[in-house]
């Protein structure tokens, strides 16, 4: 299975072509799931420490995935894409610690990390459309 | 000459490598080299089409010095994240290195 980037794919492995759709589907989702996470702390204007609040709850979600007792196609992928959120959201902890007004970098790069995802999105979302090319 | 060995005894397929009729599309392996010292196997693929992969599936088994062969495995490589954020997928003619770790007997 190889897939392009103009959106067609040749497939051979129907399971691997599955694999890859849905999991660039459930990236998106997860990415979006990111998205209304931040954009709730960040509503949240006593939060003090907006990536530590964004951290527990993305935890949360990925424990609830992970426990599903039947597994979901892309569900790899969806846990991947959450456990990068935490991934950065630690950097930012780190960076806001270091800056001279912690709490508004912290925020900064919160708000950054959401732009990133609105345009990774529906870049994702794009690329999970693929079309089988005729005769593979 | 381990190395030489486990390299050539490494049963590599690419789904789309020998597809009839496929010269418009397609990513080929051109050799795998084994590093006994990592334990690490460096399976080395160019993309013979016209267009740029965004992502490819690969299954390999290991035969075993002993004969025997592990079962097949497969490798699903998604480089959409390249894509996005412009460090780019594998374009035609460009060539991709992927890394097997952990193989039973590798």
């Amino acid at each position: 299975m190889v897939a392009f980037t103009d959106g067609t794919a040749g497939v051979q492995n129907d399971s691997a072509f599955r694999d890859l759709v849905e999991g660039r589907r459930a990236a998106a989702i997860a990415m979006q799931r990111v998205n209304d996470i931040l954009s709730g702390v960040l509503a949240d204007s006593t939060e003090q420490h907006p990536a530590a609040a964004a951290i527990a709850r993305i935890e949360g979600v990925i424990k609830s995935a992970q426990a599903a007792k039947v597994p979901w196609g892309g569900r790899n992928s969806y846990v991947l894409a959450l456990k990068d959120a935490l991934q950065n959201l630690s950097n930012f902890q780190k960076a806001a610690a270091a800056a001279t007004s912690p709490v508004e970098r912290e925020q900064s790069l919160v708000h950054a990390l959401i732009d990133k995802n609105k345009e990774d999105i529906p870049n994702a979302q794009r690329h999970s459309e693929l079309v089988k090319e005729v005769g593979q | 000459m381990k190395r030489n060995l486990i390299a050539l005894l490494i049963s590599l397929s690419l789904s789309i490598a020998c597809w009839p009729q496929t010269s418009r599309i397609g990513v080929a392996i051109t050799g795998a080299d084994y590093d006994s010292n990592k334990g690490v196997t460096t399976i080395h693929l160019v993309n013979i089409s016209k267009k740029e992969v965004s992502a490819f599936s690969l299954t390999f088994r290991a035969v075993l010095p002993d004969g025997t062969s592990t079962p097949s495995s497969r490798l699903l490589v998604d480089l959409l994240g390249a894509v996005t954020h412009g460090e780019g997928g594998i374009l035609p003619g460009g060539s991709y290195e992927q890394t097997i770790f952990g193989q039973p007997g590798l």
